[in-house]
């Protein structure tokens, strides 16, 4: 891994042509802000928060057909009732 | 043009082109598949997003207001733009449901990164909102009403 040292207000320039920059806002004991600046087409996600939505897309397609028939009526009826409720 | 798919959900299924979704950065976790299908009878409220390149893969779908009926997304301008939809009305926003097998009430749903899909430029993607309110697992059914 690179290790850079940076202070308050001073950035990182990943791509020159892609435009890719990072830049330290605020630092302060235990935490550092962050601004980035990239192309679209470029994600920027907070690494622990992308993992989770990974891993939670891999394990969705375990689900079986026969378990989420089953949930879905459940579901649907409780729709149902919801609406009854706001005609009410 | 039609695309047949040999779906483990529904068997073979002729898929019109018209009928696609491209997501150009695929699906965290199924970055290769850009091309998918909403699949599902009518009368089921779960619906199943499948990517014609592999059939054998599904992932179940709700709207997410189904499980928080107060759901309120507030979308980046951003996702919109890229999506080609002028508004938040021209979206549709689905949550990636987790049903463990054999036990799909204890199932959860991603409202944290709904799938956001716009029916008129046939374009998606997963978008991860910034929200402190919702969560990648939100329990599908709370705790001690299992007798719904």
């Amino acid at each position: 891994m690179l290790v850079l040292t940076r202070r308050k207000g001073e950035s990182i320039v990943i791509d020159v042509e892609e435009g890719i920059e990072i830049t330290v806002l605020e630092a302060s004991p235990g935490a550092v802000r962050l601004g980035i600046r990239a192309p679209r087409s470029i994600d920027v996600w907070r690494k622990e928060v992308i993992l989770q939505v990974k891993d939670a897309n891999k394990a969705a397609a375990a689900a079986s057909p026969g378990d989420a028939k089953k949930l879905g009526e459940i579901l649907g009826a409780r729709r149902s009732k919801d609406k009854d409720k706001t005609a009410d | 043009m039609t695309i047949r798919v040999q779906t483990l959900l529904a068997g073979e299924l002729d898929v019109e082109e018209k009928d696609l979704f491209f997501f150009p950065r695929g699906l965290p976790g199924f970055p290769g598949f850009h091309r998918w299908i909403l699949a599902g009878d009518d009368e089921d409220v779960i619906k199943w997003l499948v990517p014609v390149d592999c059939g054998a893969l599904a992932l179940p779908v709700v709207p997410p207001e189904l499980v928080d009926p107060a759901y309120d997304a507030n979308l980046p301008g951003s996702v919109l733009e890229e999506l080609g939809a002028g508004s938040k009305d021209e979206v549709v926003l689905l949550a990636v449901l987790n049903l463990p097998r054999g036990n799909a009430l204890k199932g959860t749903a991603n409202l944290l990164a709904p799938v956001v899909m716009a029916p008129k430029t046939r374009r998606g993607r997963q978008v991860v909102l910034s929200d402190d309110r919702y969560g990648v697992k939100v329990p599908l059914v709370p705790e001690g009403k299992d007798d719904l």
